[in-house]
């Protein structure tokens, strides 16, 4: 499962470098992703995790290596290209539009299934721009609905609390019906009641839509609740890759995590 | 559904409304009522460029000036009926305004402000320099618009030009920005990253804000020109520059209804106060400097924290 490289795979990372001035931030990282598989990225902080994502999704350029979806290399697409095609990610700081209500936030992720939307249905409000409209605004309030935002979706997303905040951008993840889904660090900075709120939630959704999901979060009680395999990130290096219980006893992520004597 | 019929006439009330402006107006009025309806349509322009997709852009007056010129000097120069040439001027606007666009790609907030108004301000010179073309800088007059013998030869007549004019574009505008475009608009104006996630093409939402930006700016300027009846460079300097990011500051970033309401303060207000003579600028200014203390987020911000109902301009279509 973790040999298989290349375009045959549904997403998998061949080689992938990247170069922060000096620093090495992303060496020789190959990670590939089946379909429905759910995938924790773990690691300390400055590990990688954030930039791998960064690199998958466009908004940082490998100095090497190759990102294949689908049988596509996606490794030169801008971000806007990556989303289209059904990779969707969440922000570490927390991507919410601030002065959006709750409900248009989420329609941005419903801007992925309306490219048939064109200038002129919108500006003469022809019956395709009403029906599709129709159509997001539903769909969205359901999506709300599913992750417990029903009472604040017309509420600016400035005004809620960050564990909220989380809720709607994963909301605006769903709704836009991802085939990979890319959270960054979704548990930071939320109390244990929200962690556990989220948990439930991300494994309710996943198998309720059948996505590929992959998780950085440096809590490990989170990753390992949510996800069935592991990749570890350390300096920028795949450490280990396995599932839940097999990294939980790897003696070198016990080192890089608790250190040796 | 009644509703929607209670919608509906509401709307056909209010343009019966505002044709029958005419009917209670003199000349002067009627002059001050066309250039209210102007302003706002060019400040619609700025305010999707920078109220809603938070472009720093200011080339409003340079549009402006685009489409007074163009539609003043083909009608002059080359005998054009006002009609066609109001709509090529607006096309004219538009290629200015796209090329001005690659810029914003590159540039981003002072910079691109910086090099926005370089362009407004290149545009007075060509027009005070290029005397062959564009008279100079006494400028010249506009012939009376004519439409198959009609002549609209009074500032009432030249209003049903205005306000048709500026209903279609202000109601094409305002479907156009209550959609997936005036979301991804905002998107792009409060984090392009997060915009960019949701797939929305930054590069090209940009392009059509400035598009319509240069529109709007554009088909005022076609109007402008035949409210005032005479045109000058100075018409389209830093003045204008001011005057039109005033309107759309006081009217709260990025709100159609607040746009509305500041476009006819702002035009009416130098003209009451023109009663006062020589304190005439200092009220002028002061009563700006009260509304911005008092509702920082302009006029829209006011209406939403002291009016009784809770509304907001909704960012989607009605469903």
């Amino acid at each position: 499962m973790y040999k298989s490289k290349g375009s045959d795979s549904f997403f998998s990372s061949d080689g992938v470098v990247v170069d922060f001035g000096g620093l090495r931030a992303l060496n020789n990282v190959s990670i590939t992703v089946g379909e429905n598989e759910i995938r924790g990225l773990i690691g300390p902080n400055g590990a990688g995790k954030s930039t791998f994502f960064n690199v998958v999704t466009g908004y940082v350029k490998a100095g090497s290596g190759e990102i294949f979806f689908q049988g596509e290399n996606i490794s030169n697409f801008k971000p806007h290209e990556v989303a289209q095609r059904g990779i969707i990610r969440t922000f570490q700081k927390r991507g919410i539009l601030a002065g959006l209500t709750v409900l248009e936030n989420v329609l941005i992720g419903y801007h992925r299934l309306l490219p048939e939307m064109k200038l002129w249905h919108i500006g003469f409000r022809l019956g395709r721009f009403k029906l599709l409209e129709k159509k997001a605004v539903v769909e969205a309030l359901e999506v709300i609905e599913s992750v417990g935002l029903r009472d604040v979706s017309d509420q600016l997303a400035r005004d809620l609390s960050f564990g909220q905040q989380t809720l709607v951008e994963i909301a605006r993840a769903l709704i836009s019906k991802p085939k990979l889904l890319l959270l960054d660090e979704p548990a930071a900075g939320l109390s244990l009641s929200e962690r556990e709120h989220v948990s439930q939630l991300l494994k309710r959704l996943t198998q309720a839509h059948g996505v590929s999901l992959m998780i950085s979060d440096h809590v490990m009680d989170f990753v390992m609740d949510v996800c069935e395999n592991l990749s570890v990130l350390n300096f920028g290096e795949i450490l280990a890759e396995g599932p839940c219980d097999y990294i939980r006893q790897h003696p070198r992520v016990l080192e890089a995590y608790i250190g040796t004597g | 559904m009644n509703r929607k019929i209670g919608n509906w006439i509401i709307r056909i009330a209010f343009v019966v409304g505002l044709a029958c402006i005419p009917l209670v107006t003199n000349n002067y009025y009627q002059y001050i009522i066309n250039l209210t309806f102007v302003n706002f349509l060019v400040s619609l322009g700025l305010a999707i460029t920078l109220g809603y997709c938070g472009q720093f852009a200011f080339a409003s007056a340079g549009f402006l000036g685009i489409g007074a010129y163009t539609t003043g000097l083909f009608m002059v120069h080359l005998g054009m009926s006002y009609f066609v040439a109001l709509i090529l001027s607006m096309l004219v606007s538009l290629v200015f305004a796209i090329s001005l666009s690659f810029i914003s790609l590159r540039l981003s907030r002072y910079y691109l402000a910086i090099s926005t108004m370089a362009f407004t301000l290149a545009m007075r010179f060509f027009y005070v320099n290029a005397k062959v073309i564009t008279f100079g800088p006494s400028g010249f007059n506009i012939p009376f618009p004519n439409l198959f013998g009609f002549g609209f030869n009074t500032d009432r007549r030249v209003y049903y030009i205005v306000l048709i004019m500026v209903l279609i574009l202000a109601i094409l505008s305002r479907n156009i920005l209550r959609s997936k475009v005036g979301r991804a608009f905002v998107a792009i104006r409060d984090n392009e990253d997060v915009a960019a996630a949701g797939s929305i093409s930054v590069r090209r939402y940009k392009m059509l804000a400035f598009a319509m930006g240069g529109i709007l700016g554009g088909a005022a300027g076609g109007l402008y020109c035949v409210v005032l009846g005479r045109i000058t460079p100075d018409e389209f300097g830093m003045g204008a520059i001011l005057l039109h990011f005033l309107i759309v500051v006081i009217g709260g970033l990025g709100t159609f209804l607040g746009l509305i309401i500041s476009s006819v303060l702002i035009t009416i207000l130098p003209e009451v106060l023109r009663a006062f003579a020589e304190f005439q600028e200092v009220l002028y200014g002061g009563i700006i400097i009260l509304i911005i203390l008092f509702g920082p987020e302009g006029i829209y911000g006011l209406i939403q924290k002291y009016s009784p109902i809770k509304w907001r301009e909704k960012m989607y279509g009605d469903v």
